[in-house]
């Protein structure tokens, strides 16, 4: 045996007697100790210094580089652990951006700084005896005037992950530290202090920080190259952090190490704003692109396909035919920079109880797994709508482009939300929110009205709050977008609207609204070579909604889209947004001219918001909470207005980009009644002026304004319903007006209009309450009109219930669904003499007015207007007898026979429209005469009519006398002709009509005009002629001609 | 008399300090210095630190009564028990013991106050970084458990705040020494070492404090524990040597003493139970090693320059003779082989009944049955418990042959020794006897000593040849 020394390394002592040397055990030599591992933390601290903490991370370093060197000296489960934990605080850091983003707002890191200037004092005062250690050993130990910790706050708790060291960068606290514990025989790890058994951060790449042992070699690319390159790199760190660098630095043939390898990194802040260096060394963050962290905490599922053609969606990995589920992309807004044209990279696959999503992005693939139950952190949760009982959808108006960004001004979304179970969550509509986007960059909410913004989003306003299904809307003002975020109770999911595209051609269009009292027209003429006008109607859809539009050529595109919606947003989508699209049959001009609106919000209508055209009045009842307007032309409302007109034009917009048409060489045609009031027309003009230059981008000189009077004419003539165009005169009756205009020789001479449409058939005379229900046409067939149509029954009965209906709202829902019913037939056998009666009046008044005004007979008579459509339908059918009716009314009043020619054409109600597209833009316009039965005095203003009341009453008791002659001249005759049966008490019409309407004259003059115009002055544009008249025809409908 | 304040820092510290007195007990040289044993353990119910203090007092009582003249005080006695031990407590003339103060029932949070710090202190997360919630809860009754980082500032308000060290400052006096006994490896030695010395070479005030030559002898790992993942100990011997390294590479440049020995082990041989509270680990040759180096320290001048100490085995064995020792081991050989003569003389004189001594000297029964040979009856049992541990540890040290009292002639392996039998030694007594002129004291004890110290030298006296 040889001499050995009693040390723990044999320095070739000479003698067995204690021999001196000046040196004591160099590093070297003790390098040369075999060390045993170990596997117990609790060990480790084995320095005599409080901040032994720190050499003992150094010395786990060390054992893990000598274990790197030689595989047989083992490092033992303590040291490898404690290594791997201090080597994932760098990581921690190195991907903070990561895991911020994963974490949101539930969880925190932060670095505290911590003075040892002012703390160590504070030690001094509160634990004296450990600072007495503290301060001895501190500058020989750490000597750092700063240490920092790295704080974990997860519910509110802090918890401490690790300090600075000027010796390895960070440690770990001891309670972190794991042992490994023997229960029987097997042996388990565990972690020291209670405080960590929660801890569970999952590493960006694998496993969890803290807990599974991962040496450097095992760790990601980028991480790696940081460490080696970034963060140990340099010669000039500090030569205390020789036994980490040195760990480190051994990794140089790592295949994935490059010295040229590049990496965004950012420097990681304190709580103090300051940058975390730690004895030198900068500690830093991957500020590269994460894709990663595009991916959302949970995906939301909804229980229906969502429409390809409209959204870029998952693209699923295995799809199934019977698929009726699908789900929003599980990515945050950030993600659109990664790609062009919103063309993500990426697929779903289904598995058994989870999907993996899989995110393609610069030739690597990402993933992340959602699954109902995730079992681990990077997991992400699946929100099924279904299981939790929440409906959704959305749309989008319009759902095109214009290839000129300043067009793309306006789109408006609808949120539909319901809860289906109405104990289970309390979820509504304001449960849901949206964020747009344009590229990567989010368009801010901004009230144009209040901050003077450029675009923006306007605040959403939640226009239903209803369990059954809520609606809320989202306006962009002056900017497009694409994409969206949906937010549903704190889940996100991206929506990527497929916007058509607009390919600028060309191509424009006139378009001619007749916004009339019952009822509205656009009419469409394409600019060029004398193109054929067009009742409006669009090919495509004009809203994007979410779900699949399911195939079946059966049903209509419109009802497809609509009957994709979850049940209850059917009817919200139909009542308060616009509609899927003019398609011509399910929604198609004319539309009753009625506003839907929100009750309660009447002051200040909103376009969507609160208010919106009822295209589905007389088709499907509104909701409870709306409330509907029929009377918009005449009321004076101009906010309400404004939004009707609003949303024509955008609709008119969407058919122009849809048509490929240059929206700036757009042109406006509208129509007023001659009847309008000074005021009333500026109103008009002004709300089109502005509301076309806003919508349309188009100039007041695009935008022309005809009488609805004359406008028919041009329309006849281009279609040669006239022949003789010596003197013709269009009598264009609508709900509210009719209007006359005498031309001869194409040139208008006269115009006149008088507020006495065929409304007054269906009214109550002047009773001022609205929901008046005394009307005779009314009484007579309240109880006895049965429709075919169930939902039309339905729709009836509700509106018989609903006290808010008018008589003229009810007789028109029959009379415009007259296909079902049989209130023609009954009108025409019942009411035929008040009809006349009509007719009669207005006849007499024309007829009396050309000859005041010394003008000749016309020699036709051209009926348009969706009014005029009684005298065929009610009267008769046959041209021959109107013709009479007109030849007797010119002989009673000229007092000589005449041959009127007489036209109905059958594009009556569209006349005026078309009309409009045809006229000469610079052709005269006629003079507009005001005619009260008497010429023999001026009666411009009210003033004069006041003055020379008498001398009017004489003149009109003698012109009344000479109209009810004349009815009942044509009653006997249609009664000869048999249009009215022989069995009719016509009398009855005759004595009703004879009494007196003096009283009735001076009644209503005193209520309609002395009490409305309160200033003499003012132009009187209505007729005082019809004043009795409207009643009188009220009165008639309540007698039986059967009686 | 020149003193030589002798630190006991924890559990190694203890049982080398008893390898110590045994050496002394056997006639080990002090070169003039009385030896004040000054035992630092926080460990207030440690059976091996009690047990420290009743052999001191057992030595005490031996030495003084081998002293003893009435009134006044002999000179000590050459060989067997001839170095004066002194306590802290015998310097200031106290009854009680303030060596029992060393320690605290306090856990180390109390201790330290921590439950001062509100709960938003981020001085809260210092702590945390330090300490671990164990070290923290942990009563220090029961010492650092291999945490000398605790160890460390406890020990260092201990020493500053205690009585004995301001004893120890008090009664050091020019030209007495400082001898430190500590393990690296563990806890209380480990981190008592660095504290003790900075203390004592930073006594500004006391300049023989501060210039007191220091020596310490630094244990470095010699014996291995069970392993803890099964004994739930927090004391990993597989971390031994890891400690160590880390620890001597801390120490670079930090040690003060004049003199550091080491001694330790390059293989860990003797595994022990891991059981921090009894620490009832048997006697070790490295504790032996560790002990000699006191007495080499004490026969040095001050040196040049900072002087760092080994020494060596003559053959790596598991059984240790005085071959295998190598000779500079002879002193200590011989120093336990004569003791284990006296106590075979101790436990043999009583019996004989013919001894001449027992009339010539007063060598009685009423001798035999006195408090002084009681005391020396006590103290050899120890003492062969304690040289039975050594010669059946691992590795053991056992050169003496002590089986047989009829064939003594092996009694020291290696080597044959005249003395066949234990009538040589009896004889040699006797003539010892014979031949003293002594005529200053009628001490019967120190006679006995004396005669028996010469019988036996003169046959061990061989094993320097």
């Amino acid at each position: 045996m040889a001499r050995i020394d009693l040390n723990i390394v044999d320095r070739g002592t000479k003698g067995t007697d204690w021999i001196a040397e000046d040196g004591c055990l160099t590093p070297q030599q003790l390098d040369e100790v075999l060390e045993q591992k170990t596997d117990n933390s609790g060990a480790l601290n084995s320095l005599p210094t409080p901040f032994a903490r720190f050499f003992v991370a150094r010395e786990a370093f060390r054992r893990a580089m000598e274990e790197r060197i030689n595989r047989k000296t083992e490092a033992g489960f303590a040291y490898r652990q404690m290594v791997s934990d201090i080597l994932d605080v760098y990581e921690l850091l190195f991907n903070l951006k990561y895991h911020k983003n994963i974490w949101g707002t539930e969880r925190e890191i932060e670095i505290r700084e911590w003075d040892s200037n002012t703390k160590l004092e504070e030690i001094r005062n509160k634990m004296p005896v450990l600072y007495n250690s503290l301060n001895e050993y501190y500058k020989t130990d750490v000597n750092e005037e700063k240490l920092h910790f790295i704080v974990f706050t997860q519910d509110g708790k802090d918890l401490l992950l690790a300090c600075t060291s000027p010796i390895t960068g960070f440690i770990t606290p001891p309670d972190m530290d794991k042992a490994l514990v023997e229960e029987g025989s097997t042996k388990s790890m565990r972690i020291v202090g209670e405080q960590y058994l929660d801890l569970h951060i999952r590493r960006k790449s694998r496993g969890e920080y803290f807990s599974d042992a991962l040496m450097f070699e095992d760790r990601d690319e980028e991480f790696k190259n940081y460490m080696f390159n970034e963060v140990f790199g340099s010669d000039a760190v500090d030569e205390k952090f020789k036994a980490i660098k040195e760990y480190i630095r051994s990794f140089k043939n790592d295949p994935v190490i490059r010295k040229d390898y590049k990496l965004g990194l950012g420097s990681v802040k304190t709580d103090q704003k300051e940058d975390l260096v730690v004895n030198g060394l900068r500690i830093l963050s991957y500020n590269d692109i994460d894709v990663n962290s595009y991916f959302t905490p949970s995906i939301i599922k909804v229980p229906y396909r969502i429409s390809r053609e409209l959204f870029e969606a998952v693209v699923y990995e295995n799809d199934f035919a019977e698929r009726d589920e699908d789900y929003l992309l599980p990515f945050k807004p950030e993600v659109l920079a990664l790609f062009k044209d919103n063309k993500i990279e990426s697929s779903l696959k289904i598995n058994r109880d989870s999907v993996t999503v899989l995110l393609k992005y610069d030739g690597k693939v990402y993933k992340k797994n959602y699954s109902k139950e995730p079992m681990t952190e990077t997991d992400g949760r699946i929100i099924d709508l279904k299981e939790v009982s929440i409906s959704f959808d959305m749309g989008i108006f319009p759902n095109i482009l214009s290839s000129r960004d300043n067009e793309n001004n306006y789109f408006k979304v609808i949120l539909l939300g319901a809860c289906n179970d109405s104990d289970s969550n309390g979820f509504s509509v304001d449960d849901i929110s949206v964020q747009f986007y344009k590229g990567k960059e989010q368009i801010k909410e901004l009230d144009p009205r209040r901050n003077n913004a450029r675009f923006g989003v306007c605040p959403a306003v939640t226009r239903t709050n209803d369990k059954k299904c809520g609606t809320k809307f989202y306006e962009v003002f002056n900017t497009d977008f694409n994409a969206l975020e949906i937010d549903i109770r704190g889940h996100k999911g991206l929506l990527l609207p497929k916007f058509k595209k607009s390919e600028m051609t060309s191509d424009s269009f006139t378009y001619a609204i007749d916004f009339g009292t019952s009822n509205t027209f656009i009419s469409r003429c394409k600019h060029g070579n004398d193109n054929l006008p067009e009742m409006f109607r669009m090919e495509h859809p004009m809203v994007n909604y979410l779900h699949e539009i399911p195939e079946d050529s059966q049903i209509s595109l419109v009802h497809r889209i609509e009957n994709g919606l979850f049940a209850p947003a059917q009817g919200r989508v139909k009542t308060e947004f616009a509609p899927v699209f003019i398609d011509g049959r399910d929604y198609s001009f004319p539309i009753r001219t009625a506003m839907c609106g929100q009750k309660g919000k009447g002051n200040n209508p909103r376009l969507f918001d609160n208010h919106n055209i009822a295209f589905f009045y007389e088709k499907v009842l509104p909701e409870e909470d709306q409330i509907i307007y029929t009377d918009l032309k005449w009321e004076d409302n101009e906010a309400m207005l404004r939004v009707f007109i609003r949303e024509l034009l955008l609709i008119i917009k969407a058919d122009v980009l849809q048509r490929n048409g240059d929206l700036s060489l757009t042109q406006l045609v509208w129509f007023r009644p001659l009847s309008f009031m000074a005021n009333t027309r500026e109103t008009y003009n002004e709300i089109w002026t502005t509301e076309a230059e806003k919508i349309l981008s188009i100039q007041e000189n695009q935008i022309s304004c005809y009488s609805e009077s004359e406008a028919p004419y041009y329309f006849f003539k281009k279609k040669n319903y006239i022949k003789d165009t010596e003197i013709v005169t269009v009598v264009d009756i609508g709900g509210g007006s009719t209007d006359f205009v005498y031309f001869k020789y194409n040139q208008p001479v006269m115009a006149n209009s008088v507020h006495f449409g065929c409304d007054v058939l269906w009214e109550n005379g002047y009773n001022e309450f609205d929901n008046e229900r005394e009307n005779g046409i009314f009484r007579r067939y309240e109880t006895v009109i049965k429709f075919e149509r169930e939902d039309l029954e339905d729709l009836n009965s509700n509106f018989l219930r609903i006290e808010s209906a008018k008589t003229k709202d009810i007789i028109n829902f029959w009379l415009s669904n007259s296909n079902y019913c049989d209130i023609s037939k009954r009108l025409k056998k019942d009411f035929k003499p008040v009809f006349i009666y009509h007719l009669t009046s207005l006849l007499f008044y024309m007829a009396s007015m050309y000859q005041d005004y010394k003008l000749d007979a016309p020699r036709s008579v051209l009926f348009s207007g969706n009014g005029s459509k009684y005298i065929d339908s009610f009267i008769s059918s046959d041209k021959r007898i109107i013709k009479k009716i007109v030849d007797l009314t010119f002989e009673k009043v000229f007092g000589e026979p005449q041959d009127v020619k007489v036209e109905l054409p059958s594009e009556r109600k569209e006349a005026t429209c078309y009309g409009g597209l045809y006229r000469a833009p610079h052709a005269p316009a006629a003079g507009t005469k005001v005619y009260h039965g008497d010429v023999k005095n001026s009666y411009v203003t009210v003033g004069d009519v006041n003055e020379n009341m008498n001398a009017l009453r004489e003149e009109l008791g003698r012109k009344y006398d000479g109209m009810n002659s004349l009815y009942e001249e044509i009653l006997k005759m249609l009664r000869a002709e048999s249009v009215i049966d022989s069995d009719a008490d016509i009398n009855q019409y005759i004595s009703a009509a004879r009494e007196d309407l003096d009283t009735p004259l001076r009644t209503y003059y005193q209520s309609q005009v002395k009490e409305r115009y309160k200033n003499d002055d003012a132009s009187l544009f209505d007729s005082v002629f019809f004043l009795p008249i409207k009643d009188r025809v009220f009165e008639l409908t309540k007698l039986d001609m059967l009686k | 008399m020149k003193k030589v304040f002798v630190f006991c820092i924890g559990g190694t510290g203890i049982r080398v300090m008893k390898s110590i007195i045994m050496l002394m007990a056997g006639g080990m040289d002090t070169h003039g210095f009385a030896v004040v044993p000054v035992i630092l353990d926080p460990h207030l119910d440690l059976v091996e630190k009690k047990n420290l203090h009743s052999l001191i007092a057992e030595y005490q009582e031996i030495y003084r009564r081998s002293v003893n003249n009435g009134s006044e005080t002999l000179n000590p006695l050459k060989g067997f028990f001839g170095a004066n031990i002194q306590t802290i407590d015998d310097l200031n003339n106290q009854t009680n013991d303030t060596q029992e103060k060393a320690g605290s029932n306090d856990k180390f949070g109390s201790y330290i106050n921590f439950s001062s710090l509100g709960k938003d202190d981020i001085n809260n997360f210092l702590v945390e970084t330090l300490f671990s919630t164990k070290n923290l809860n942990s009563p220090l009754s029961v010492g650092f458990k291999g945490n000398p980082n605790v160890g460390t500032v406890v020990l260092g308000d201990m020493i500053e705040g205690a009585e004995w060290f301001r004893s120890f400052k008090q009664h050091c006096d020019k030209g007495d020494r400082v001898f430190i006994i500590s393990s690296i490896f563990g806890g209380t030695g480990a981190s008592g070492y660095p504290l003790l010395e900075k203390k004592i070479h930073f006594a500004e005030n006391e300049p023989a404090v501060k210039n007191a030559l220091i020596g310490a002898v630094s244990v470095l790992p010699y014996y291995k524990l069970k392993n803890p993942v099964s004994t739930g100990s927090d004391i990993d011997s597989a971390n031994f040597y890891t400690k160590t390294k880390a620890a001597l590479a801390y120490y670079h440049e930090k040690v003060l003493a004049d003199y550091l020995y080491y001694v330790g082990e390059k293989n860990l041989r003797q595994e022990y139970e891991n059981d921090e509270k009894k620490q009832d680990d048997k006697a070790n040759f490295i504790e032996l090693v560790a002990a000699s180096a006191l007495f080499d320290f004490l026969k040095r001048e001050a040196p040049q320059r900072q002087q760092f100490l080994t020494r060596a085995i003559e053959d790596d064995v598991e059984s240790l003779d005085l071959i295998s020792l190598g000779s500079g081991y002879k002193d200590i050989v011989k120093s336990v082989a004569d003791f284990m003569l006296l106590r075979l003389l101790v436990d043999e004189l009583p019996k004989e009944s013919c001894f001449p001594l027992k009339i010539n000297r007063g060598l009685n029964e009423s001798f035999y049955n006195d408090s002084a040979f009681k005391s020396l009856e006590r103290f050899c049992e120890v003492y062969y418990n304690w040289y039975s541990e050594l010669a059946q540890n691992k590795r053991a040290f056992a050169p003496i042959s002590y089986d047989n009292p009829k064939k003594m002639g092996g009694w020291v392996k290696t080597i044959s020794l005249d003395a066949k039998d234990d009538s040589y030694y009896l004889l040699e007594m006797v003539k010892a006897s014979n031949k003293s002129k002594i005529k200053d004291h009628s001490n019967k004890f120190r006679f006995f000593l004396q005669f028996a110290g010469e019988a036996i030298d003169h046959y061990t006296n061989k094993i320097y040849k």
